[in-house]
């Protein structure tokens, strides 16, 4: 992976002016947030690597309608998470039309061993897998991110208020989860972290 | 900082709110006290430290043999998520019901405002008080609208009346209604007053309580 010191800025209008290889460095830069914003969203390994290919396709095809005078990486998250959302939308209505067919393919996938399962050595998924989605989005990019309010509520299209609900909600939410585990098992929070 | 400090500062906590110093403070807390840990650490720990995503071998020459196969899009199209509209967020900002009916009251009482009428109580008192719209204005101004033709010229007269009132208060309403309705309606044969006669007969009003 090359190491290019250029700003976004700069990176974004070498793109626009034929240097396809800058885009190279756009991808090098954000790959990995990228792809840990849908991963975390998604809770898929394989559905967040192609939605993070999409991700970059979109932005590419849409460099053009970059304002330089906002932030490339709340961006590029700005796509990313639409598309992470919109993805577990259209699951769900197909979810909801096959019931059959996703039931053995949730048998399948739910080994130990299941390569579809985000890796990490404490396995934190789980918890955020049990939110609902615009709250676990919100989650995400507000503190794995560290995105502001604003930037939150302009990354999934909603209001500022919504944010601030979204996330007390899904904290809330998480907080009941691993309260719950740890009386029934009667265990410190730290040792009940599920594995996944 | 006791427990119960520390479960009303959680949130402003968690969303990174709190000054340096409260901050540090709720932190101790929750080392120290195995309840409030219990309650609120496996949280914190978790939105604290996400784990890594790795990033596969491959997933790069992936993408980038996917972008080498389409174009910058040279016109604008809608963004990735749902389309922006500036007006979306003024419905959806907290205060727009609010601001949109006192836009409302303060249209209709504008309107109202600009109807200078006073009611008999008022003419009858002496007193300049505004009150509901005249019973014969109203009915003035629902014939102009109802009747074609030479009724037309009732919104100039109801327009006369009022500006008659305006302008002489004092002038008991009878006299102003019935010296206009005089002049201008009572001519059955004729034709009606055209407009622009309304002015002469709002002249001629202006000079009866002289």
């Amino acid at each position: 992976m090359s190491s290019d010191s250029r700003a976004d800025g700069e990176l974004v209008r070498a793109v626009l002016e034929g240097d396809r290889s800058a885009f190279g460095a756009v991808v090098d830069r954000y790959l990995p947030t990228v792809l840990a914003v849908i991963a975390r969203i998604v809770c898929n390994r394989a559905d967040a690597e192609d939605l993070a290919q999409d991700t970059f396709v979109r932005a590419y095809q849409r460099l053009g309608q970059y304002g330089q005078a906002h932030s490339f990486r709340n961006w590029l998250l700005k796509i990313a998470t639409n598309l992470a959302l919109n993805h577990l939308q259209s699951r769900r209505r197909e979810q909801s039309r096959l019931p059959r067919m996703i039931e053995m393919q949730s048998q399948r996938s739910a080994g130990p061993e299941g390569p579809q399962d985000v890796p990490g050595p404490r396995e934190w998924q789980r918890w955020l897998s049990k939110l609902d989605e615009p709250h676990r989005a919100a989650i995400v990019l507000f503190h794995f991110q560290e995105l502001s309010y604003a930037e939150v509520a302009e990354a999934m299209d909603v209001p500022l208020n919504t944010v601030r609900t979204y996330l007390h909600r899904g904290r809330r939410r998480l907080k009941e989860l691993m309260s719950a585990r740890a009386v029934t098992e009667r265990e410190s929070w730290t040792a009940v972290i599920p594995s996944c | 900082m006791d427990c119960r400090d520390t479960k009303l500062l959680m949130d402003a906590y968690w969303d990174r709110h709190l000054p340096t110093e409260l901050t540090a403070q709720v932190e101790d807390h929750l080392a120290d006290c195995p309840s409030c840990r219990g309650e609120y650490g496996g949280v914190t720990e978790l939105l604290a430290r996400p784990d890594p995503v790795a990033v596969p071998a491959g997933l790069r020459e992936r993408i980038l043999a996917a972008v080498s196969t389409v174009e910058i899009q040279s016109h604008p199209q809608a963004p990735a998520g749902r389309s922006y509209r500036w007006w979306m967020d003024l419905l959806h900002a907290p205060w727009a019901g609010a601001t949109a009916a006192c836009l409302v009251f303060a249209f209709l009482g504008w309107i109202g405002f600009q109807i200078p009428v006073r009611g008999p109580d008022a003419v009858s008192s002496g007193t300049n008080a505004r009150t509901a719209p005249d019973p014969m204005l109203l009915a003035g101004w629902t014939q102009s609208l109802a009747v074609p033709g030479p009724g037309r010229a009732l919104p100039a007269l109801v327009q006369a009346v009022a500006i008659e009132r305006a302008l002489r208060p004092e002038l008991p309403e009878m006299s102003v209604r019935n010296r206009v309705l005089e002049q201008a309606v009572e001519p059955p044969s004729e034709a009606p007053p055209a407009i622009h006669e309304i002015g002469r007969i709002v002249a001629g009003l202006s000079t009866l309580g002289a």
